[in-house]
């Protein structure tokens, strides 16, 4: 085999396996930068040292204020991720999602956990979506939802 | 010798497998050869080269081949250590930031507010559900003795 061929099929390779070592959430998608110039939304991106006391070494949160219709995406994108959690917990109002928390397929020792919460169902005005990975177990996640 | 015949004893040549006697062949084909054949221009070239050069050239050149594929096979361990550390250092290091009505704020401080704002929020509502779920069991125990025998 030519070294041109070599270098290009390992190169392929060693993509495919990087695509194939983290399957994204549709959850996830929405922190891509898409409500960043929405004027309703804030949303945070949190790493490293401030996440080492919750065993996470990733966190993301979207709240979205006095936009009831953005519901609309985050539910589906939720949603579909929910059909392949490992754990769940879903509360619904008028037949809408109000609360969800998702424990979803581990990457290698990294749990991943979706959070997401519509308070316009409740008299609320916000949305909120929440993202977090590491090595946390549910239960301390729940224990750092309840402090 | 067919052009497919010629191409192996090509590739063997820059393997360093030939005997003297099939380079010898080699260069007689090359010399008389009709093909096109970029690979058969450029061995041409090469023993064109190495004749001019010397028996000491020669033995320079037929390891040149695999120099190439040491080299493609470091860039790409190279290449792979490079995505592997790169992916490592994103969990390694500290960031903060956050958006704010399109604003992007870099103070840490904000961002954890923000974040303990947000799970502030999903605590108040998961209270919420664990008690309407535990008001749904109590509801049906309650039921459910009224029927005791």
């Amino acid at each position: 085999m030519k070294p041109q061929r070599f270098f290009v099929l390992m190169l392929a390779l060693l993509l495919a396996l990087s695509a194939m070592a983290s399957s994204p959430l549709r959850s996830t998608r929405l922190f891509d930068g898409h409500y960043r110039s929405n004027p309703n939304a804030s949303e945070t991106i949190v790493t490293g040292k401030s996440l080492k006391q919750y065993d996470l070494d990733i966190y993301q949160g979207l709240t979205i204020t006095d936009a009831p219709a953005e519901a609309d995406v985050i539910e589906k994108c939720v949603s579909y991720d929910s059909r392949t959690a490992v754990d769940r917990e879903v509360s619904y109002r008028d037949g809408r999602l109000y609360y969800v928390f998702l424990a979803m397929p581990p990457e290698g020792n990294r749990n991943r956990y979706v959070f997401y919460l519509n308070q316009h169902l409740a008299g609320g005005n916000k949305i909120i979506l929440i993202y977090m990975s590491g090595k946390a177990d549910s239960d301390k996640i729940k224990s750092i939802i309840k402090k | 010798m067919t052009d497919n015949e010629l191409l192996t004893l090509i590739d063997r040549y820059f393997d360093a497998e030939t005997t003297l006697e099939e380079e010898r062949m080699l260069r007689r084909e090359l010399a008389t050869t009709l093909s096109t054949d970029p690979r058969v221009a450029e061995a041409g070239a090469v023993l064109a080269y190495v004749s001019e050069a010397g028996p000491r050239q020669a033995i320079i050149h037929h390891s040149y081949r695999r120099w190439r594929v040491a080299a493609s096979a470091v860039a790409t361990v190279v290449l792979a250590l490079g995505i592997w550390f790169s992916a490592d250092t994103l969990s390694s290091g500290s960031d903060c930031s956050s958006y704010i009505a399109c604003n992007r704020c870099s103070d840490p401080d904000v961002a954890i507010a923000l974040m303990n704002a947000q799970l502030n929020d999903i605590s108040e509502a998961s209270d919420v559900v664990t008690d309407a779920v535990l008001s749904d069991l109590s509801a049906i125990t309650e039921a459910f003795n009224e029927f005791e025998y």
